[in-house]
């Protein structure tokens, strides 16, 4: 049992760990979930789509073992897909517009504030140029493609987390489920 | 099998992640040699080769883009360079030659004097761009190094179960032969 004195630090440590305090910073966490909602592992593709590529994994063999194996082999494949299909459409939208989020103005709130604060009072304000801070695309084909690769990868490096992880549980439902089916 | 199972299968087990800007026919040859070399018995070999295939595609798209990137980086790694050869040239002149350097031969050999005469050559400009993309190098080679160690893995997998569907297939043969033998006696 825990002595009064470790209670008295898990109670501080939990204070000091309780999340965001900014409002910047709740408004961000609030979102974690929601920004792209592959930590889910059950795929929402349908459930007669899985019923029916297990049954196709599993072939004659109407185990149960091996068809719930191969459930799962099936559900992570459908979160393989979905984390590649989002990776290829960043791609082709990068590999086109060069960016992923529009052009911003500013550089933040604050910057937006300072300069609407400096704009004469008796005129509407003049906005500035939305400017790309990624800078021009390459025009080469090869170059553009390689550009494109480099500007997403700190959101290829989110992403492949995710894939990781359903590629391993894939390959260990495949790896069971072909203990169970032989051809 | 019906129509609907086999499209389902298409497109939900063997869709590849290929790019519109990529080559089909680059793609369908390195599948085709993949396959040839694996020959899979069954639709769960044919899920591993289609995960090798997938895994081989990005490794080679990678490795192609790690030069790319550094030759990306060569007109950034120029502009660092160039204030401290030439320190009375204002931001706009910098760039300028920096750009220039890639096309006119005149700034190329000018630039080239300029870095001899501080004991360096072209090769600097490179080394500075490698360690301008550092951080990104590093970023794909551990991507590499994930994808090399996912397809070897998935090797010993098939390899394993083929050695484990022989012993069991020469085990019930041998036993037949048991019993049989047996039998004559």
């Amino acid at each position: 049992m825990a002595s009064e004195r470790q209670l008295a630090a898990n109670r501080l440590n939990a204070r000091r760990s309780s999340g965001p305090r900014s409002s910047a910073g709740k408004r961000r966490s609030s979102g974690n979930a929601l920004r792209h909602g592959l930590s889910r592992i059950v795929s929402d593709r349908g459930g007669e789509h899985i019923e029916l590529l297990a049954h196709l994994l599993v072939g004659e063999n109407v185990d149960e073992e091996a068809l719930e194996h191969a459930r799962s082999v099936v559900r992570a494949q459908l979160e393989l897909l979905r984390i590649r299909e989002l990776k290829r459409d960043l791609m082709e939208r990068v590999y086109r517009l060069g960016m992923v989020d529009p052009p911003l103005r500013f550089r933040s709130s604050s910057a937006e504030i300072r300069y609407v604060m400096s704009q004469p009072l008796d005129g509407g304000v003049r906005w500035p140029e939305r400017v790309d801070p990624s800078g021009p695309m390459p025009s080469d084909q090869d170059a553009r493609a390689a550009e494109t690769q480099r500007r997403l990868l700190p959101q290829f490096r989110k992403l492949d987390r995710y894939e990781r992880r359903a590629f391993n549980v894939k390959q260990q439902a495949l790896g069971k489920l072909a203990e169970l089916v032989t051809f | 099998m019906d129509q609907k199972t086999e499209d389902l299968k298409q497109t939900h087990i063997f869709q590849p992640s290929l790019l519109s800007f990529e080559s089909q026919r680059d793609y369908r040859r390195l599948q085709d040699a993949i396959r040839d070399e694996i020959s899979p018995q069954d639709i769960l070999e044919e899920m591993w080769t289609s995960e090798i295939v997938e895994g081989e595609w990005e490794i080679m798209r990678l490795r192609r883009y790690k030069s790319q990137i550094v030759n990306l980086a060569r007109l950034k790694s120029l502009q660092n360079l160039l204030p401290s050869i030439l320190p009375d040239a204002g931001d706009r002149e910098i760039d300028d030659f920096a750009r220039r350097w890639f096309t006119n031969k005149t700034i190329r050999k000018q630039v080239n004097t300029q870095l001899r005469s501080i004991d360096l050559d072209e090769s600097a400009i490179d080394v500075e761009a490698y360690r301008s993309s550092i951080d990104d190098l590093t970023s794909i080679d551990r991507r590499l190094m994930q994808l090399v160690h996912r397809r070897d893995k998935i090797f010993r997998q098939i390899e394993d179960r083929r050695a484990g569907l022989a012993v069991r297939l020469d085990h019930r043969h041998g036993g037949q032969e048991l019993i049989e033998h047996g039998g004559d006696d």
